[in-house]
């Protein structure tokens, strides 16, 4: 038994696995509501229950996202991208493009055979092309971010937006609702020019034959099928897109093989 | 005025490059004794030493508004600045090196030429006419007209032609460039003449040419002595040493500091004391630095053991000028012609070996990353500078495809510290050692040979 947990504490979303060796014993998604260190604290615990395991079962906990510097227990943190790049070896092994679609940024990473970063490029400039505008468009729209999906998917003519900017994005939602504009031609449009930004994205790194999206976009059903229409390719989304980093965090924390019990 | 901001500068890793800030402080000062003394003074750009010798010969003392955009910059000082000068209607996105003149002059404008109590640096005085220089960029061409208006003194652009890779290798090609370039010289020898109602001290202008060549001769070995592993000196040194090679060289205290700085490197080498003291990757970076945050590479060093071994390649002496160009030329302007002609040319064969455009800022970082056994590039592409940030994609491109060789790019700017994000910066290397360390492998497979 080498039981470890791997934490994932984004802007909005706490995530934590725990493992056994290689096996997923459980997993915890929880909203961060304001406090790393309680979303830190909550998610582990809740995590462990799941397993049926407590704390001092763990052999090594490793940590990576914007909320990992909060955490007060021993911990190996390593950075979001390498975390993400061997979480998803780990889920899809024959991936070699991994999009992350996160609330804060958007990273698009090359991947090698064993979950190595071998390029990545990241758009954390602009909240564009990160999971940030869908949250805005959803509340201008007055729909659940979770159904932004399934009225995208609807829509027979996406509106273009013209800006790549997310404030502007905002108030062009604005203007296309008060032109009676339907919903889901808007959010339609607002994926196609995500999908745009993200396939610029890909370009830079050059199209692998197997890419796959993860992170809170790859639950946007719509954000994925336009981007698979954008890149001409499927993509392959894991069953739980939002623990890929918290697995790799795991597993990077054990690759320093420094056990704190 | 306030320095709200905590500073960030580099601690360097040579003495004498600690050292090397006072000849910023000396342009500066000799400056304003020539001033206070009622001696000429110019601003002058970066020229890579054509005009600025020729005008210093003719007992010019001169200022660098790039080199002071640079320093308010690194003392977190040039935000002022840059907003007075945008709210004078210069776009942001205006060279900052320009924006942050432009708003230091309209101060001075509005105090009547006295040098404001609060200016970095002790400022710079009002110069008697401007010195401008049409290689590499247009925003230099309007950026020094546009001082000329504030301060209603004239302004003399010394045209400098910008060869193509082909174009370079076209017979007669160089010759009808250098003939060019002498004619203007010429032409600006007689400006001044005028201007100043004196004749040109020839004598002077060769005496400081030698001293130059004697200078730029010692950098440049310094330049190779930094391809030893580990490497003797970083970027935040050269960054600092360039003051004296790139606005100084022909002062004989440059030529003195530069025997220590070269005998301080070579120390380092014969004893195998690197700069960083666990050198673990040797990065390139390009091209011209955030002045306003070099502490970040002592962040980098001190975290990943990354080395910068090379960068910022227009800020470096070149070579020596082969003996077949000095040979029989007794004419300085044709000298100095020749030599600021090879300076931008200098990689013209490896640019055409890799079939490559443009040879400046491109080239020599192809030669280079074999060289100094480069593992990756940093890229700063710049929000207010077109010609440091155009050749950075197809850079990356080429180190990529020919060498196997990857780059992180981190945007930033030279001196407006708001378009730069350090968290980005840190986030984007921590990311890239896996980078680097799986290329290697690659590199290692394919037989080259880092
Ligand atoms: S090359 Fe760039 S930094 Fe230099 S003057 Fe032009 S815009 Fe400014």
């Amino acid at each position: 038994m080498f039981y470890k947990a791997g934490l994932d504490i984004g802007s909005v979303m706490a995530k934590a696995v725990i493992m056994d060796n290689d096996k997923v014993l459980s997993y915890s998604i929880m909203p961060n509501r304001g406090s790393f260190y309680n979303a830190a604290n909550n998610v582990l615990k809740e995590a462990l229950e799941k397993a049926g395991l407590t704390y001092d079962k763990l052999n090594i906990i490793g940590t990576t996202g914007l909320g990992a510097s909060f955490i007060t227990y021993p911990h190996i943190k390593n950075t979001e991208v390498a975390c993400q790049s061997r979480g998803m070896n780990y889920l899809l092994p024959s991936v070699r493009i991994v999009i992350e679609v996160g609330d804060q940024s958007t990273r698009v990473i090359k991947v090698t055979e064993k979950g190595r970063v071998a390029d990545c490029v990241i758009n954390d400039r602009c909240a564009a092309g990160s999971g940030r505008i869908l949250l805005i468009i959803s509340k201008v729209l007055r729909v659940n971010i979770n159904d932004l999906g399934n009225f995208s998917i609807t829509s027979t003519n996406p509106v273009r937006f013209s800006t790549s900017c997310s404030v502007f994005a905002e108030t062009e939602a604005i203007s296309r609702i008060a032109e009676g504009i339907k919903k889901e031609d808007i959010i339609a449009g607002l994926h196609q020019s995500m999908a745009i930004k993200i396939y610029s994205m890909i370009q830079k790194v050059k199209i692998e034959e197997k890419c796959a999206i993860t992170g809170g976009g790859a639950k946007d059903l719509g954000l994925v099928k336009m981007l698979q229409k954008i890149i001409g390719k499927d993509l392959l989304v894991p069953d739980e897109p939002f623990i890929s980093g918290a697995i790799g965090a795991a597993l990077m924390a054990a690759e320093k093989e420094v056990v704190f019990t | 005025m306030g320095d709200k901001k905590k500073k960030k500068s580099s601690a360097k890793t040579l003495q004498t490059a600690r050292e090397a800030g006072n000849f910023g402080k000396k342009i500066l000062a000799s400056a304003r004794t020539a001033a206070e003394e009622g001696k000429p003074i110019a601003w002058s750009m970066v020229d890579w030493w054509l005009g600025g010798t020729i005008a210093k010969a003719m007992g010019v003392e001169l200022c660098y508004p790039e080199n002071y955009g640079a320093f308010c910059a690194s003392v977190r000082r040039a935000e002022p600045y840059l907003d007075y000068a945008e709210s004078d209607g210069i776009p942001n996105t205006t060279c900052g090196y320009a924006r942050n003149c432009i708003g230091y002059t309209r101060r001075l404008q509005e105090n009547n030429f006295v040098i404001p109590q609060d200016a970095p640096g002790g400022g710079m005085p009002k110069p008697l006419f401007l010195l401008a220089c049409g290689a590499v960029c247009d925003a230099r061409y309007k950026w020094f007209q546009s001082l000329g208006r504030y301060m209603n003194v004239p302004v003399w652009t010394l045209e400098f032609p910008q060869t193509g890779v082909a174009e370079y290798y076209l017979a007669g090609n160089k010759e009808e460039n250098i003939k060019f370039m002498v004619q203007e010289l010429r032409e600006f020898v007689s400006f001044l003449e005028k201007l100043l109602g004196k004749k040109m001290d020839w004598d002077n202008l060769s005496e400081r040419l030698d001293t130059i060549f004697k200078t730029h001769q010692l950098a440049h070995e310094v330049d190779i002595l930094r391809k030893s592993v580990p490497s003797p000196a970083v970027n935040t040194d050269f960054w600092a040493l360039m003051i004296p090679h790139l606005y100084l060289p022909d002062d004989p205290e440059a030529l003195e500091f530069y025997k220590r700085v070269y005998e301080e490197v070579k120390y380092k080498v014969d004893n195998k004391i690197g700069a960083i003291p666990n050198e673990k990757y040797r990065m390139a970076f390009s091209e011209l630095p955030p002045w306003h945050t070099l502490g970040l590479f002592d962040e980098f060093a001190e975290k990943h053991g990354i080395a910068f071994v090379i960068e910022s390649w227009n800020y470096h002496a070149p070579s020596p000028l082969p003996e077949s160009e000095r040979e029989g030329i007794t004419d300085p302007l044709e000298l100095i012609a020749r030599y600021s002609y090879h300076k931008f040319n200098e990689s013209a064969p490896t640019a055409k070996k890799y079939c490559m455009d443009p040879t400046i800022f491109t080239a020599p970082y192809l030669k280079w990353v074999e060289e100094y056994k480069v593992d990756g590039l940093f890229c700063h592409p710049l929000m207010s500078c077109r010609p440091a940030t155009y050749t950075l994609m197809h850079l990356r491109n080429l180190l990529m495809e020919k060498f196997k060789v990857p780059s992180v790019v981190v945007e930033g700017d030279i001196v407006d510290l708001r378009v730069f994000n350090e968290e980005e910066a840190h986030a984007k290397i921590d990311a890239f050692i896996e980078t680097m360390d799986y290329y290697r492998e690659i590199r290692r497979k394919e037989g080259f040979g880092w």
